[in-house]
Formats: C-alpha cells, sequence, structure tokens
C-alpha cells in the first residue's frame, strides 16, 4: 500500500514537470518577443544572442507609429473585427433557434447542407470568390471582407446546440402570452444562452482580429489594411523590420488578452460544445 | 392578421435565411464557377479556353503537386503524432485536481492561439535562425555543444520546423477539447472500474479512452481538415517560397500561387477540388475507422 | 444597460468598439477634391525616395494630389490581379525584373501597361539612355517600362580580412584567380572541427547569384528571340564550377528566409564570416542603411573576369515604372514619369538615397556620383559604377519568367547538394519551361 503511495507521489511530482517544462517552451517565444522588441537590429541578429536587450530601446515603437500608419490599421481592424462579429452573432444566434426549436419541411435538408458547407475549403472558393467580389464592385471594399463569411454554418450549429436544450415550456409560455416569434428570440432565448453568446463572440473575434488571406486578398488601398496585413509588410523583399514587428504584434495583442481575459470561461465552454455533443 | 398569426410557420424559414441567401451567393455560385473554370485554361478573367479534362491530366504528372502533396501530408503526420498525443496528454493532468496551479498552465498552454499566424510565423521564422535565433540558442544551452542548426535553410529541417511551430501554435487548443471531454465523464463509471479491480492504466484504456471516443474524433477530423489545407505558418515562414527545393510548399500554397501569382485560375480551381476530393476521403476514412456515429446517443 | 442587452457584455462591448472605430472610419473616407495620381511602388527605399519629392510635384501642379503607396512584396499579385480584372489599379506602378514576365502574358495587346517607346523615341530620351537597359521592360518590339537602373554588379569585400591573410585584390584578375587565392580565408576560427568563414557568400537556395555570373559570362536563359538557352554548354560548365565553390568550401549560402538581404546575412558580413559578396549598386544601398557599423572595412571592385578580356561586371535585379491602361490621365502621369525618372536633381537624390546609378548617361557627369565614399574606406564608388555601366550584359524578358525562376532555383540547389549533374539538371530545366511554353494555349501566336 505504501509503495503504491510513493508511485502515486512519485507520479504527480512528474506530472508537475511535465506541465513546467510544457509551460516553459510556450511562453519563452513569448516573453522573447516582448524582451526582443525592445533589441535594436543589431542586435536582434548577433550571435551568440542576447535574451535580454543589453541596450533597451525605444525606437522600434516610436518608428512604429512614425512611418507605418498603426493607428490606422488599428483602427481598421477594430472596426472590420466588431462588424462582422456583430453580423455573425446576431445570424449565428438566429439561425440555430431557427433550427433548434421548430419543426419545418425540409428542415433535415437544410441542416444537411449547413453541416456540409462546413467541410468545403475556402482555398477551393477563394479564386471564384474572388471573381465574384470583383463583378459586383466589392474588391477594396470593406463589404468584401465581411459580408461573404457573416453566416457561418459552424457558429449556426454551436448555437443551435446550445438552444436544444432551452425549455420548451418557456417558449410555449411566451408565445402563449402573445409574444412574436422574434420577440421569443430577443427576449427569451438570448437571454437564456448568454453564456454561450460570449463564447461565440471571442471565437469570431479572434478569427477575425487574425485572419491574414482574405483580406491581403480583398483589400488593396492601405488605408484599409488590417493588422495582420499592414504589420507583415514590415517583413518582405526589401525591408526587415522585425524589430518594429515585434513591437507591433505586442501592441496587436492588447485587445485580445483583455477580451480574452474577461471572458475566458464563457469562451473555453464555448469552443469544446461543438465537440462534446456530437 | 392571419398572416400574422400564422408566424410560427414562415418565422423559422426566416431564422434561417440569412445563412442560405449568403451560402447561395457566395459559396454555390463560386462553386459552380469554380467547377466550370477548373475546365478552361484562363489568364484573369477576360480569356478563357476550353481544355476539357487537360488541367487534371496536367496535374498528375505535376511534380511540385505531388511534392506539395507529400509535404502537406508530412505536416499531418507530424500533428497526429506529435500534437495530438502531447494535447492528451496535457489534458490528463491538467484535469487531475491534485495538480497546482491547473488554472495557470491551462492559460498559458491556450494562449499561442491568441496571436494571428501570420505574426507566429514571423517571429518563428527569427526564432529559427541559425546563429541568432531562440531555438538554437536554448538547444545550445541545454546540451554541451553549441547548435546551429539551419532550420530554414535546409530542405530536411525545414519541414519539421513548420512542424514544431504548428505544435506550439495548437496543442493547448486541442487541449481544450480533450479537456472538456473528459470532464464529461461520469465519476461512476471511474468508482464501477475500481470496484472491478482495475488499476489507472486498465481504468484509462477502459473508460476514458472509450468515453472520449465523440471528442476525439472531432479533434482528429477537424485537425486533418486544418493540416490538409496549411497555408499561413508555412507561407509566411519561408517568405512564400516554400523553402529551399518548395520543401514546404503545401497544397494550399501551391494553388495560391497558380491562382494569384501566374493568374492561373483554371489550374488553381483545378487544384481546389482535387484538395477537395482528398480531404471528402481521408474524412470518410477516418469516420469510418473510429465508427463515428455508431455510439449511443450522448 | 448590460443586463438589458440581450446578446450579453461581450457583444455589447463589441458594439460600442464598432461605433466608435465607424466613426474614425467614415470619417477619414471623405474624398478630396484634386484629382488622384495613383502610384504603386515595392520597394521601401523606392518609396522614401519619391515620398520626398511629392511635395514638389505637387506644388507644380497645384490640382494634383499624387498618392504613393508602398505594398512590398505583395504588391506585384495585388497590380497583376488589378490590370487582370480591368478595374483597381493605380495609374503608376513600379514593377520588379522577375516579376513582369507574368504581366506580358496573353495576347501582346491585353497587356495592362502602354507602350511607351513612342514617347521616348519622339522626345528623343530613347537615346540618352544606356539602350541595353531597356531590353528587360520590352517583349515583342514594345516598350512597357522606364528603366530605373542599371545594377551594375560589383564584388564587394572585407578590405582588413583580405590584408589580414596576405591577399592582394589587386592581383586577382578572374575567377579562377579569386577560388585559389582566397583559400586562405576559409577557416574554422572556434576550432569546432567546423569551417566558420568563407571567402564568399553565394546563392544556394536560389538562382540568382548563379544567374548573375552566367549573365557575366554572356549567357542566359533566354535569348533575345525568347529561345531558351539555359541548357547549353556555357551554363552547364558555369554551374559545374559554381556548385564547386560550396563543395570546397569556398562560398557558403546565405542566411536566413530572406536570403542575401536577409539581417542575418549581413550580421555574417558584420562579423566577417563572408569575406566577400557579390552586389549591385542597390544593394550597397541597402547594406549601408541596415547596418551602418559595418563603414570602413569595406572595399568594392570590378568582378574578376571570366578569361581575359572579358566583362568585369553583370548585373542583377532592376525596376521599371510602367504607366497602366487604366491610366486616367496619361499626359499627367507622363509628367510625373519624367519628374521621378529624368530630372537630374531626381537621379542626384536617388544616388545620394540609394547609391542607385540611374540609366540616363548625362547625370553622370554630376559630382555626387564621383565623391569620396567613407563606408569604402574613402574610395570613388560612383566612378567605379559609371565605369561598369557600359559593360552590363543585356537581360532579355520573357513572359515565363516567374514560373521558370521558380523552376531555375531548385535546378540550382540540387547540383549544389550533389542530386544531380549539371548537365541533366538544366537539360531538365529546360524542358520544363518548354513545356510549359507549349501547354499555354492563350499566349500562342
Amino acid at each position: 500500500m505504501s509503495r503504491r503511495r510513493l508511485w502515486n507521489r512519485l507520479l504527480l511530482v512528474l506530472a508537475h514537470l511535465v506541465l513546467i517544462a510544457v509551460a516553459v517552451a510556450v511562453l519563452l517565444p513569448m516573453i522573447w518577443l516582448v524582451a526582443s522588441s525592445f533589441k535594436t537590429s543589431g542586435e536582434l541578429f548577433q550571435s551568440p544572442p542576447t535574451f535580454w536587450p543589453k541596450e533597451p530601446t525605444l525606437e522600434n515603437f516610436r518608428r512604429l507609429f512614425v512611418e507605418v500608419p498603426f493607428w490606422r490599421y488599428f483602427v481598421n481592424s477594430v472596426f472590420l473585427s466588431t462588424a462582422a462579429t456583430l453580423a455573425s452573432l446576431f445570424f449565428s444566434t438566429l439561425g440555430g433557434f431557427g433550427f433548434a426549436k421548430y419543426r419545418f419541411r425540409g428542415q433535415g435538408v437544410l441542416f444537411g447542407i449547413l453541416l456540409a458547407s462546413m467541410m468545403i475549403p475556402f482555398e477551393v472558393l477563394l479564386v471564384p470568390l474572388f471573381k465574384l467580389l470583383r463583378d459586383i464592385g466589392w474588391l477594396d471594399t470593406y463589404w468584401g471582407v465581411v459580408v461573404p463569411f457573416m453566416a457561418g454554418g459552424f457558429g449556426i450549429f454551436l448555437m443551435r446546440q446550445f438552444i436544444v436544450s432551452v425549455p420548451d415550456d418557456l417558449i410555449d409560455a411566451a408565445r402563449i402570452d402573445g409574444c412574436s416569434e422574434f420577440g421569443i428570440y430577443w427576449r427569451v432565448v438570448l437571454p437564456v444562452i448568454k453564456p454561450a453568446v460570449g463564447a461565440l463572440t471571442i471565437f469570431i473575434f479572434l478569427g477575425q482580429w487574425n485572419s491574414y488571406l482574405w483580406p491581403l486578398i480583398v483589400l488593396r488601398d492601405d488605408a484599409k489594411y488590417t493588422l495582420p496585413i499592414g504589420l507583415a509588410n514590415l517583413i518582405g523583399v526589401y525591408q526587415q523590420e522585425y524589430g518594429m514587428l515585434m513591437a507591433g504584434t505586442l501592441i496587436a495583442l492588447i485587445p485580445i488578452i483583455t477580451l480574452f481575459l474577461a471572458m475566458q470561461r464563457e469562451f473555453v465552454s464555448g469552443i469544446t460544445l461543438g465537440a462534446v455533443k456530437e | 392578421m392571419n398572416f400574422w398569426r400564422q408566424q410560427t410557420k414562415w418565422a423559422p424559414y426566416l431564422f434561417v435565411s440569412p445563412f442560405f441567401i449568403l451560402f447561395a451567393i457566395f459559396m454555390v455560385y463560386p462553386l459552380l464557377s469554380s467547377i466550370w473554370l477548373s475546365f478552361h485554361q484562363s489568364r484573369g478573367f477576360q480569356y478563357q479556353v476550353f481544355v476539357g479534362l487537360e488541367n487534371f491530366a496536367r496535374l498528375f504528372r505535376d511534380p511540385l503537386f505531388w511534392k506539395s502533396l507529400r509535404n502537406t501530408f508530412y505536416f499531418a503526420a507530424g500533428t497526429f503524432l506529435i500534437q495530438l498525443p502531447l494535447a492528451l496528454l496535457l489534458a490528463l493532468i491538467v484535469n487531475s485536481r491534485r495538480i497546482k496551479g491547473r488554472n495557470f498552465f491551462r492559460l498559458a498552454f491556450f494562449s499561442p492561439v491568441l496571436i494571428s499566424g501570420v505574426f507566429i510565423a514571423i517571429i518563428f521564422a527569427l526564432a529559427y535562425d541559425a546563429r541568432s535565433g531562440l531555438v538554437n540558442d536554448m538547444l545550445s544551452r541545454l546540451l554541451p555543444k553549441r547548435v546551429l542548426i539551419p532550420w530554414l535553410e535546409n530542405e530536411r529541417w525545414v519541414m519539421p520546423a513548420v512542424i514544431l511551430a504548428g505544435v506550439w501554435r495548437w496543442t493547448g487548443f486541442n487541449m481544450i477539447y480533450f479537456l472538456a471531454g473528459l470532464q464529461g465523464i461520469r465519476q461512476e463509471l471511474y468508482e464501477a472500474a475500481a470496484v472491478d479491480g482495475a488499476n489507472a492504466w486498465q481504468a484509462f484504456l477502459h473508460v476514458t479512452l472509450p468515453s472520449l471516443r465523440p471528442v476525439i474524433t472531432f479533434v482528429l477530423v477537424f485537425s486533418m481538415i486544418g493540416s490538409l489545407q496549411l497555408f499561413d505558418l508555412p507561407y509566411v515562414l519561408t517568405n512564400g517560397g516554400g523553402g529551399p527545393n518548395d520543401a514546404a510548399t503545401t497544397i494550399v500554397m501551391y494553388l495560391y500561387r497558380h491562382g494569384f501569382q501566374f493568374v492561373n485560375l483554371g489550374y488553381a480551381a483545378t487544384i481546389g477540388w482535387v484538395l477537395f476530393g482528398i480531404l471528402v476521403v481521408v474524412s470518410l476514412i477516418q469516420l469510418r475507422v473510429l465508427r463515428f456515429g455508431r455510439e449511443e446517443e450522448a | 444597460m448590460d443586463e438589458r442587452f440581450p446578446l450579453g457584455r461581450g457583444p455589447l462591448v463589441m458594439l460600442i468598439l464598432f461605433l466608435i472605430s465607424s466613426f474614425f472610419v467614415v470619417r477619414s473616407t471623405v474624398e478630396g477634391e484634386k484629382e488622384v495620381l495613383e502610384f504603386w511602388v515595392f520597394a521601401n527605399t523606392h518609396y522614401d525616395e519619391y515620398k520626398a519629392r511629392e511635395a514638389a510635384f505637387e506644388a507644380a501642379h497645384p490640382n494634383v494630389d499624387v498618392r504613393i503607396t508602398n505594398f512590398g512584396g505583395a504588391m506585384h499579385d495585388k497590380l497583376l490581379a488589378a490590370l487582370l480584372s480591368g478595374f483597381g489599379g493605380p495609374d503608376l506602378a513600379e514593377v520588379e525584373i522577375t516579376s513582369i514576365g507574368r504581366f506580358l502574358k496573353g495576347p501582346i495587346d491585353q497587356v495592362g501597361f502602354v507602350d511607351l517607346k513612342p514617347r521616348l523615341l519622339q522626345e528623343g530620351w530613347w537615346d540618352r539612355h544606356v539602350t541595353a537597359r531597356f531590353a528587360p521592360w520590352s517583349y515583342r518590339g514594345r516598350t512597357f517600362g522606364l528603366p530605373h537602373d542599371l545594377h551594375p554588379v560589383v564584388l564587394l569585400y572585407r578590405h582588413d580580412l583580405f590584408q589580414e591573410a596576405g591577399i592582394h585584390m589587386e592581383a586577382i584578375e578572374t575567377w579562377d584567380q579569386f577560388v585559389q587565392q582566397t583559400r586562405p580565408l576559409a577557416a574554422d576560427l572556434d576550432g569546432d572541427g567546423l569551417q566558420d568563414r568563407y571567402p564568399i557568400v553565394l546563392g544556394r537556395r536560389s538562382h540568382s547569384d548563379f544567374f548573375t555570373l552566367l549573365l557575366q559570362r554572356g549567357g542566359g536563359m533566354f535569348d533575345e528571340q525568347g529561345e531558351i538557352i539555359i541548357d547549353r554548354p556555357l551554363a552547364v560548365q558555369t554551374l559545374e564550377w559554381y556548385a564547386r565553390l560550396f563543395r570546397e568550401g569556398v562560398a557558403r549560402d546565405y542566411a536566413g528566409v530572406g536570403g542575401y538581404l536577409d539581417p542575418a546575412t549581413f550580421a555574417l558580413l558584420r562579423d566577417g564570416l563572408a569575406c566577400s559578396v557579390l552586389a549591385p549598386d542597390w544593394y550597397i544601398g541597402i547594406m549601408k542603411k541596415y547596418f551602418p557599423e559595418m563603414a570602413g572595412a569595406w572595399r568594392a571592385r570590378g568582378l574578376p573576369r571570366w578569361e581575359p578580356g572579358g566583362r568585369r561586371t553583370s548585373t542583377f535585379g532592376g525596376t521599371m515604372i510602367g504607366m497602366t491602361v487604366q491610366c486616367k490621365n496619361p499626359d499627367l502621369a507622363w509628367e510625373y514619369m519624367k519628374f521621378s525618372y529624368f530630372d537630374r536633381q531626381a537621379l542626384v537624390n536617388r544616388y545620394e538615397k540609394t547609391g542607385i546609378l540611374p540609366p540616363l548617361k548625362e547625370a553622370w557627369d554630376d559630382p555626387v556620383f564621383h565623391r569620396s565614399d567613407p563606408f569604402f574606406g574613402g574610395q570613388q564608388l560612383g566612378t567605379l559604377l559609371i565605369e561598369l555601366a557600359e559593360e552590363i550584359p543585356p537581360r532579355y524578358q520573357n513572359p515565363y519568367w516567374s514560373e521558370a525562376a521558380d523552376l531555375f532555383d531548385e535546378a540550382v540547389l540540387n547540383v549544389i547538394d550533389g542530386k544531380i549533374a549539371p548537365a541533366d539538371s538544366l537539360r531538365r530545366l529546360a524542358e520544363q519551361v518548354r513545356r510549359l511554353m507549349e501547354e499555354d494555349r492563350l499566349s500562342g501566336s
């Protein structure tokens, strides 16, 4: 019995060691990112390298605001990400409600199409979608970035999973009280699924804030650029401004981390739901 | 009035319609047009010549296509052999009540997902530098000799470098899925196993793994789809060029190259459809092997 | 408030942020009333140069708003997509030499750039240039751009290290002599059994340096008629020689993903681990900008010759400015082109900022091109470049360059890595490019 206890204790120590090792491996590049954003370009490429800056400088941050329209990118990112998130939230919850709480003709087929749409790789659509946007004059517009993905199958699917468990009595009671169907959605269903909506919020926002390929293709005017495409330009054929890029990445992370820390509970519970309930 | 009273009949159609309207415009139409394009040779948007199945024939004897396919599966294999087992292990550990600082570890492991893939790739490009990068620096501190692996400059190392960056980025994310699955397992199952005299390992094999099957299926299928569509990480990590000897060119990078650099839209569409075919086949095989859908309703 | 918004706290925050940001976005998209001249560039050194003179042009043309945008490497993809889709392109754009090929595909009448040759001949600008330099921007008798540069290539070397090793650069006439006499520079400095220092740094993963040397020798990928000549004996011999440099420890590869422009490569040069480098004029400008601490140790000279009496330079890289078919006011755009490419002051400024020698010969007598340069220990770098300028080889353009360049990298790398014989590799490359041309059903005729 005591051998078993010893064994358990050993296992526990080992488990902690594994966790610490992985945590170091995960966090080290981040700490290095922070440290490196205060280095000069000469020091960034010193061999053997330094971890902490020898002569910390704010030059990278200064140049970021002077040489690059950083605020412009930032505001564009906020604008596009919030617009996409709000639209997507509305359509996802509404669609999820439609599928979860009604029985209607063709429901099975429609839901099947929705699930299948999640399987189509975006890259197959890339070229023709670009062509379509050109035909309707949406290239280089904010519309072109946001609208095509405003009502994703995943969001509707996820919301349906949550709304299914909203008690039917609640909805029927509202209906008897003379509530319109949209009123039921707005006043009965939404308040109940608030945590799930919170999860979806971060999920969509994160995807939009970080998205690269699609805005890169749609946007042309650099006054409309978002942070990822604007900053990625700092590393190009004729310039390699790693210091500025690191400084920019750091600032771009602030809103995401704030949002995440404020809503981490909802987020984690939300993203997992799709997996647990098939 | 009657119309208003009947709203339960038409309301659901209205509620789900935004998705289907957007789906019809931004998916069905492009899909059809993409099928049409794949039978044409095209120069931009004005000029098309019908070439029948020639694009497909050309694709099958295009050595670079096969190479990009191989590279993509190489990455997927890395994901399956390193990332997912590691994610499961971490989830098992973090799930234990006896672990101190569980919340901290969860957050820490998850945090890379918050950073945009492009930034991760650029930062790793710097970290992989042979002489002054973080990776070799850390290896040099752990090992007796100075390590100078030319991660991104050598055909053999470049894909492992991409895989490693992928592990860094996605392991914590997948861990969260496993964790949720573990938390959904009813405690009575373990108690029953203990009554039957099962040890920890047996309990893992006979209780944990079977209960996790839906989650594992989900994670496997979605990581496979994600791996086969890999783009931003290797694209940025290799400055868009695909690395030495195209050793890190993935299918989607190859598609992008033809579609947006050579503006050969027909060929790009062909690559897209072949990729789609591969995705469907691979997903079906996975679901079959994991006997998806045969388990009792949870 | 929080309780009354049915979507919850997170979405509420989103809504507030959305409203704030849309205020800024809407406010800043108000259009001006001036005539806009849109100009896209891809290199930040060029961007700085044009930006500095923007006000001067606008002062001379009060109703014009010049909008210069630097898109970096993604510019070419964007520009091509814009020209092919017939929408959203600029009035003017700069294009890089390896990218111009893909703009020339398809029927010649559908090329997205305006033929400038009539204007050049009519106004007499043609003969005042190094005319070989129109070749990269011309195809089937039309000239789609003005040359920004000549980009003669020189050999930069670490004077201090060469002296220390007792090597006399003046005595080195040919490449073979260079290889023989610089051997003492190959060294293992930290005694770990691995060579750290190399006489020269050259591209292993990219074709560019090999191609530069091949051009110097009179070879190329395509000839003037568009024939593929990369599988000729001259190219095979040169590649064999080139690969041997790597095997024998004479040359090492550039560092990092960015190749010759990666800061890690500049660090190699700074730390004395690579003692020389092939450098066109623009490269020197970038080197000075990012690593000013390297000043003093460097000297420049013409390239060693391939055989006695051969060329002492080659050409590497290049940019043109083109007027797109979407240009709204061609005469105004032409004025701007001349203002940026033919104006003496512009060319002097360009040289001062970027070190790039202009192709307009009459500018060369300006004293700025004959100053002594402290980065090169007082050497008159401009004089050297001018001396070499008339020797630069022509570099013929072809619509298949982009695809060919892609395959070319691999062909060179595989030979250096010993996977395939030079003759076989180049033959295969030529076959691949020929097949590309045959399979193209749109460009024919």
